[in-house]
């Protein structure tokens, strides 16, 4: 498969003085060229943090403790993971190769500066445009993500715009540099539906005009349905399981995966009749099970089997398809 | 569902408002008004779930809140079935206030926010107790109990603070606080919005069991539609502080009378990817109350808008028993719906 980001065995522990979260503990993923890969789990599986640690933004007490995150470039691989914290060749990256954009417009926006001065500050930076070509530019890209009257709007402030314009203000502002990969942590969690279906629309546009790939990052499972190519399940810090769009939704292996989509209303449910739930909620972060993190809310969990040793693995089951689940782990062993 | 019952309205509201002024400049002038409510009517029928839904701005959490009168109507009437007499919590003392609340309570989106964190939950749940009588503090200990029991959690937590849950767990500390009473009529504003889809099944489950053992009357206040239909018996959509369209829930998802609640409906993504359906994108954004379109509120963003729309603003109209629509030509479109939200 040609990826344009590899993540093998990451792990990114938080070093608290309650204890170490292993927010994310051993991601295995590959972003394919051109696609979109959603990223789904409830909070605190570690979709962010995964993402964070793509582009080396962990900050303390959160530490990047093994692990690779190599991103493919034309003729070179660069081993994100490697590189220095601050340094100039992470700062080439970020912005330019790999954008974010953020769930809350309001609170990753600048207040007390432009619209506009914040998409040159990074087209300054990465692009070969000074003064008024990069004005310009900016320009184009706001008038590109739908912001109508984007001459006036550049001079504007991030307050003077409804939330809606702001996201996409967030979409020009990453875009602006042509990244390869754009990461995109809940970008429509805080907006309305008649306004999240505008900002997804316009975001697989812009990946057909830009041919960039899209790590979506999200809980919401019918946005996943809808726009992306690929689904890769996260709990407890790890992929549990991934494979294409359609096929994860049809034939959804993973008991977590499974639960997951039954505890959604309208999907098959009838109304007025219960759902059905998952028992308990997402352990504590600082507790550390035996064998799969999800059994003691398992309903198919065996005892004896899915409570003791390591993690499981992920299992490819069929081209394209993988899950960490030890009842797979059985069946295959038994041929 | 709504026809086996007795059709007695506990709540009946007229052309309820709530209007926020806009205060600028150094003498605090009145420049404006922010219409978050603008001529609300419903009644509300005891033991039924009434769904209102809306994008933010629509004015559907000032409602509630109204209602409950924690914030004071600019004008209209909230009659309250108390008794064999029906009381206008809008214009009542403060008196006859005090002798309704524990009839009618609201459960909060933000679990979180919610409740004191200096509180502990015995104190939390006990509060409403304390405050309408229940002095004794061994009894009220002992009904705690039994109300955190009644939302599936252990009695034994008494004694513990907010932090010490999920958002879960916390949100049914919410739901036992608002139920320590008997009320009648729960206002749920955004109950699971907050709430991971794991948890917020769990919340739902609740929710309903609740409301079928002690026969209590949902105003369900949410934007998530697909939670809107689980739940509802009927369903009122909010556009710009007038509901646009209120009809029993199915025929609202599967023969929408608005323009606006079609393009609502479409617009929700469906966790099913074989249904790459083609999506009516609305343009632009909810409208401004402080400065709503002349004419009908919906008419900047409406596909279907004429002439007309710009000038006279539509009645909410009975187009078919019970199911009602604020629109000059109901009658004339072919709305889609979306049957299996």
């Amino acid at each position: 498969m040609d990826s344009v980001l590899s993540i093998r065995g990451l792990k990114t522990h938080f070093f608290l003085d309650e204890g170490i979260v292993r927010a994310v503990d051993g991601v295995d993923l590959e972003i394919p060229r051109g696609k979109t890969i959603g990223i789904v789990g409830e909070s605190g599986c570690g979709k962010s943090v995964t993402a964070f640690s793509s582009l080396r933004l962990v900050a303390e007490p959160g530490q990047i403790v093994a692990g690779d995150v190599v991103l493919h470039q034309e003729n070179l691989d660069v081993v994100l993971t490697d590189l220095e914290d601050e340094g100039d060749q992470i700062r080439a990256i970020r912005g330019k190769e790999i954008a974010m954009i953020f769930q809350e417009p309001m609170t990753s926006l600048s207040p007390v500066h432009t619209v506009g001065f914040q998409i040159m500050e990074a087209v300054e930076l990465h692009m070969d445009l000074t003064g008024s070509d990069a004005q310009a530019h900016a320009v184009h890209m706001l008038d590109r993500v739908g912001i109508p009257d984007p001459g006036q709007r550049f001079g504007q402030y991030p307050h003077e715009l409804s939330g809606g314009m702001r996201q996409r203000v967030m979409i020009a502002m990453a875009l602006s540099c042509q990244p390869s990969l754009l990461i995109a942590d809940e970008p429509t969690t805080a907006l309305d539906v008649t306004i999240q279906a505008q900002i997804l629309e316009l975001m697989r546009d812009l990946q057909v005009e830009f041919d960039m790939s899209i790590m979506l990052i999200t809980h919401d499972l019918g946005v996943v349905a809808e726009v992306a190519d690929e689904v890769a399940v996260m709990y407890l810090g790890r992929v549990v399981e991934q494979a294409a769009t359609d096929e994860i939704f049809e034939h959804p292996k993973h008991p977590y995966t499974r639960a997951l989509m039954d505890s959604i209303p309208g999907m098959g449910s009838v109304r007025k009749t219960r759902l059905k739930t998952i028992k308990g909620s997402v352990p504590d972060p600082f507790s550390q099970l035996s064998g799969c993190p999800f059994h003691p809310r398992c309903e198919e969990a065996k005892k004896g089997m899915c409570d003791v040793g390591e993690r499981p693995e992920l299992l490819v089951l069929e081209e394209g398809h993988q899950v960490a689940c030890v009842l797979y782990h059985e069946e295959v062993a038994r041929g | 569902m709504g026809e086996a019952k007795v059709k007695v309205p506990l709540l009946e509201v007229h052309d309820l408002k709530k209007h926020f002024p806009i205060i600028k400049g150094f003498f605090n002038q009145v420049v404006g008004h922010v219409k978050a409510v603008d001529g609300v009517s419903f009644d509300l029928y005891e033991g039924e779930c009434l769904g209102l839904v809306g994008e933010s701005g629509s004015g559907k959490t000032t409602v509630g809140r109204t209602i409950l009168r924690a914030l004071a109507p600019t004008s209209g009437k909230v009659l309250f079935q108390h008794g064999d007499e029906s009381v206008d919590v809008a214009s009542a003392s403060h008196d006859v206030l005090k002798k309704l609340r524990p009839h009618m309570q609201m459960i909060f989106q933000d679990p979180y926010a919610s409740l004191n964190p200096r509180m502990t939950v015995l104190d939390l749940v006990g509060e409403p107790l304390l405050v309408n009588g229940v002095t004794d503090r061994k009894e009220r200990e002992k009904r705690v109990q039994d109300l955190l029991v009644r939302v599936g959690l252990k009695p034994h937590f008494l004694r513990r603070y907010p932090h010490a849950f999920s958002g879960g767990q916390r949100q049914r500390i919410g739901i036992a606080r608002a139920l320590a009473l008997h009320p009648k009529l729960v206002v749920c504003d955004e109950p699971v919005s907050a709430l991971d889809v794991s948890v917020q099944a769990q919340a739902l489950n609740l929710l309903q069991e609740l409301q079928e053992e002690l026969g209590l009357t949902y105003l369900f206040v949410a934007h998530d539609l697909s939670v809107v239909r689980h739940i509802s018996d009927r369903v009122a959509v909010m556009y710009v502080g007038k509901i646009v369209e209120l009809s029993p829930v199915d025929a609202l998802y599967e023969k929408p009378m608005h323009p606006y609640t079609e393009a609502l409906l479409s617009a929700v993504p469906v966790p099913d990817p074989k249904r790459k359906k083609k999506r009516l994108l609305l343009s632009g954004e909810v409208a401004d109350p402080s400065n709503a379109p002349s004419g009908c509120g919906f008419h900047p963003r409406c596909a279907y808008a004429q002439e007309r729309c710009k000038q006279e603003v539509p009645e909410l109209r009975e187009i078919e028993p019970g199911h009602f629509s604020r629109c000059h030509f109901t009658e004339t479109l072919q709305l889609e719906g979306q049957a299996d939200l």
